[in-house]
């Protein structure tokens, strides 16, 4: 039985990289882009959600009535979401911002996954910038994680091993960073992370300052566990075992990445108790809510080779870029209903990704963080409005398969820039992603032998019972 | 869960995951597990013992600045308001519009064919909270194969509870041989179900639906576009209206695609002509996309103007969620395929509460009506909708049923419904007890919410209490 599996796992592997070029070609594979297919006849037949800007007209006047007669003090909040590697991008914008010298201190900070990590330097401040730089734009693949080698990829819990990040977390959390966050929590300023309790299935939100504000080392302990939780990409990483007291009693939770739950999340900035009943210190109307997105709002499109390997991973690509939109509209809508200023940042459409979002390496990320930068500095980084309301973003809806293509839609990225030697007509005979990632973890493998970075030796090693 | 070899890895334990279920062997699923949580508790019971409010979640009901029921309501009258003046209506009839959202869940779509069979069952006029016509059904997934018999009324729901009370997996789909599972598109073969849809969509079928869509009627399903990863909306009226051989193996396309879990059941080709040219385009389950999906009603053209969205105010909006609103909690092995599996189903129940989430702000800001209706928390069914077992559909569509037929809507004032226990009027995430709670440490206490806490009797939720 057990070789059965093991060889149905290489026949899964083995087989992402046959092709298959039965038929007509699809129209991303001809370059055309999703936006610019249209069925006329179905369109005008379709009156959509009452009216595409009018829907937006209203919720902007929605906006307008939520205006106080006492407008309360401005407050700004701060809303990263997950996106592994792509995190160079908001580590990017929130340097240029600094540089810009207009970042404002955030009341409240709320991050996910690699929004966490990057979140956690954003609410200490200015002076964390240089560090923030370091982390996204010098580590790689091997400062983050190694492939487990054996049959442990299957029988354990993960594929990867992510000591290498602890050690990264763990040098960064140090007591006097965790006193860096407690001394902003005293001043009513707060930090959340968000992960994912795997049992239960449910977003569990932890206010970081608290926690590091007990200023014990289990507190410390604690503090890092939840971000190396956040960041756990379930199966990937192993997941984080934080043992809590329910009613007294000793139970042990698993935590997993946030954004299984929630992609982004927002908390409101602390009241003081007293004033809790108070409408003008409750107030957010006229605050500024900025949301920065590790990745692009809309996935890439890109040929998918009919295989179910393929077509499985495609799928989830596909479901975590509708949570991101889905979960971003939520929060357009929170900003209506409040009379928040609405501001979010994403990778532009245009960016070449060339990466995926595990994949470490610093020259791609240095670019992505540089992109970021120069976008908030030329004043370009920041949208009002919520995904579906921009050029090339609209619905598609059809009353048959006979269609015309929009001359005046977005062009899709040639097809040398999309992120797949699967497009149409690649440059070259390059290895297909599949052999790619089979060849990437062997160069990991290769630098599971070489020695570790100086820099990380002088961490200690975790314990086991964390990572099990 | 991000990135492609990310992705990969969490799909490569999927499918291992599914054949290592296929062949029934524990090796691979791992050890069990118990859920690390006091017997009878629910996640959100559990609070944090230094939790006095410390942080606040925006709309919390209690004290809130912002009660969003209150400012759709205002915003209702605000537009039913204008609307009386402006067309000179001594009278708006209530409701409207009537739009029903059937949302995807594979063999959990026997919840919301039983909530429709009910709801017939309960013989009431429309305007005494019966069943009404809708005039619009949008479908996804399971919700699609209900979708086109919703939207022709009453007189279809002995065949709606035939299809989900008499059918079982092999009525849906054929394993494959191991190996051709792994090497072909798809782990099952879903010819069963093809042939099925196949012989429903008839052509007498089809001139039933294109002579409702003349009178302005609409029904849609969603598919995903796997190469753009997109929605894409198909107006099945519209294509019925042609009545040809052609379109009819199209609504069957469409239907298929759009029930097609991803790398479960194979793909859906569509040859699609582009200015004259042929293209392949490769379609899945809209749920990849979309849970669920709103469409306007297609209003009179000569009254229907790009800044009229008050034309929708005080018009219903029916959600059937084929699922819970949170998924149970469950003991995950520890194992990379088992915590693969259990992420991308948190994912998929994440998504869902957020699609309602969305609709439901959708219908405050033009002044309609929400209503959901999705599987009680207190009922049990196994943590696998892709196994269609008779006896657990059957007992879905029976607890649909009596939900839909003795809790649906009686009559309130001024027309409107006033809903049942089956119906709620708040998206998951707003009522009381789901608010999301910080914690600060690790001292918890399980704190069942009282029934003074329950969310006010205009929205007695099903999934309101444990």
């Amino acid at each position: 039985m057990r070789l059965v599996h093991l060889v149905l796992l290489l026949a899964i592997l083995a087989t992402g990289c046959r092709t298959n070029d039965m038929g007509p070609p699809t129209p991303t594979a001809a370059g055309i882009h999703p936006a610019a297919l249209r069925d006329e006849a179905a369109e005008a037949d379709s009156c959509g959600t009452g009216a595409k800007n009018g829907l937006f007209a209203v919720a902007e006047s929605v906006r307008k009535e939520q205006k106080p007669a006492v407008i309360p003090p401005k407050k700004t909040v701060l809303c990263l979401s997950g996106g592994g590697a792509y995190g160079a991008y908001p580590a990017g914008v929130l340097v240029g911002w600094s540089e810009a010298g207009n970042r404002p201190v955030f009341d409240v900070v709320a991050g996910v996954s690699t929004g966490a990590l990057v979140g956690m330097f954003a609410f200490v401040g200015p002076d964390y910038d240089s560090e923030l730089r370091r982390v996204y734009t010098t580590l790689s693949t091997r400062d983050i994680f190694r492939i487990h080698k054996s049959i442990r990829t299957i029988l354990g819990e993960s594929l990867a091993d992510n000591t290498p990040l602890t050690c990264l977390i763990r040098g960064i959390g140090t007591p006097e960073f965790i006193q860096r966050v407690a001394t902003e929590h005293a001043k009513g300023r707060r930090l959340y992370v968000g992960t994912t309790e795997l049992d239960g299935r449910r977003q569990v939100v932890w206010d970081m300052g608290a926690i590091a504000s007990e200023g014990t080392a289990e507190s410390r302990e604690l503090f890092v566990r939840v971000l190396l939780a956040s960041a756990a990409i379930p199966g990937f990483f192993p997941p984080v075992s934080i043992p809590i007291d329910v009613n007294g009693v000793r139970y042990q939770e698993r935590h997993v990445d946030g954004a299984v739950t929630a992609a982004i999340f927002f908390r409101a900035p602390w009241v003081p108790l007293d004033k809790r009943n108070d409408p003008v210190a409750r107030s957010l109307y006229d605050s500024d809510l900025y949301i920065l997105i590790a990745r692009k709002l809309y996935a890439d499109p890109e040929p998918v080779k009919p295989r179910a390997l393929t077509i499985a991973s495609t799928s989830v690509s596909a479901l975590i870029y509708t949570q991101t939109r889905d979960e971003l509209l939520k929060l357009y809508t929170a900003s209506v209903f409040t009379g928040m200023n609405f501001k979010v940042s994403s990778i532009p459409v245009d960016y070449p990704l060339v990466t995926m979002s595990t994949q470490f390496e610093p020259a791609e990320m240095g670019k992505l963080f540089d992109e970021g930068r120069r976008l908030v500095l030329s004043g370009a980084a920041w949208r009002t409005t919520p995904p579906g309301l921009e050029p090339g973003e609209q619905l598609s809806i059809r009353g048959g398969s006979t269609l015309t293509i929009d001359p005046k839609a977005p062009k899709l990225l040639p097809p040398n820039n999309i992120p797949s030697s699967r497009a149409g007509t690649p440059p070259r005979a390059g290895p297909s992603r599949v052999k790619r990632s089979l060849h990437q973890s062997r160069s990991i493998r290769h630098f599971c032998h070489s020695p570790r970075l100086p820099g990380l030796n002088q961490f200690p090693s975790l314990p086991r019972s964390i990572t099990q | 869960m991000r990135g492609f070899s990310a992705h990969r890895v969490a799909c490569l334990a999927i499918l291992v995951g599914l054949l290592s279920a296929l062949v029934g062997c524990k090796f691979l699923r791992g050890p069990d597990r118990p859920t690390p949580l006091p017997a009878g508790a629910r996640p959100d019971d559990l609070d944090d013992v230094d939790d006095d409010g410390k942080s606040l979640d925006l709309f919390e009901q209690s004290g809130s600045a912002y009660s969003l029921e209150s400012i759709g309501q205002k915003i209702q009258k605000q537009k039913v308001d204008e609307l009386r003046k402006r067309e000179a209506f001594t009278m708006v009839e209530y409701p409207r519009y009537n739009t029903l959202l059937l949302s995807g869940g594979a063999s959990y779509g026997a919840y919301c064919a039983g909530v429709l069979c009910g709801w017939s069952a309960s013989e009431k006029k429309p305007e005494d909270g019966g069943r009404p016509q809708f005039d619009v059904v949008t479908g996804i997934s399971t919700g699609s194969l209900i979708a086109p018999y919703a939207f022709l009324g009453k007189e279809y729901d002995d065949e709606v509870r035939r299809q989900y009370t008499t059918i079982s997996n092999e009525d849906i789909y054929v394993k494959r041989r191991l190996g051709r599972g792994i090497l072909a598109e798809s782990a099952l073969d879903n010819t069963p179900l093809r042939n099925r849809v196949d012989r429903t969509v008839t052509f007498d079928l089809m001139a039933k639906v294109a002579a409702e869509h003349k009178k302005r009627r609409r029904l849609y399903v969603g598919t995903t576009n796997l190469d753009t990863k997109r929605l894409v909306v198909w107006d099945v009226g519209a294509i019925a209206s042609k009545g040809t051989p052609e379109s009819r193996q199209l609504i069957v396309d469409v239907l298929l695609a759009s029930a097609a879990i991803p790398a479960v059941f194979p793909s859906v080709r569509f040859n699609v002509l582009i200015d004259g040219q042929p293209y392949e385009e490769l379609h899945v389950d809209g749920g990849v996309t979309r849970p669920l999906f709103f469409r306007s009603p297609a209003l009179e053209a000569s009254r229907y103007q790009e800044s009229d969205p008050e034309l929708l105010a005080g018009s219903n909006v029916f959600v059937l969620v084929a699922g819970k609103q949170y998924a149970d909690a469950e003991g995950v092995r520890p194992r990379t395929i088992a915590v693969g599996a259990a992420a991308v189903s948190s994912l998929l129940y994440a998504e869902t509460r957020a699609e309602l989430y969305r609709i439901y702000t959708l219908c405050i800001l033009t002044g309609m009506n929400f209503w959901v209706s999705a599987i009680p928390p207190e009922v049990t069914v196994t943590n696998n909708s892709t196994n269609f077992d008779r006896n657990e559909m059957r007992q879905l569509f029976d607890e649909g049923y009596r939900r839909g037929k003795e809790g649906s809507f009686t009559k309130g004032p001024k027309g409107t419904l006033k809903p049942g226990p089956a119906w709620d009027t708040v998206p998951p995430e707003l009522r009381g007890n789901e608010l999301t709670r910080a914690r600060y440490g690790l001292n918890l206490r399980v704190n069942k919410p009282a029934e003074n806490q329950k969310p006010p009797p205009p929205n007695p939720g099903p999934g309101g209490g444990p």
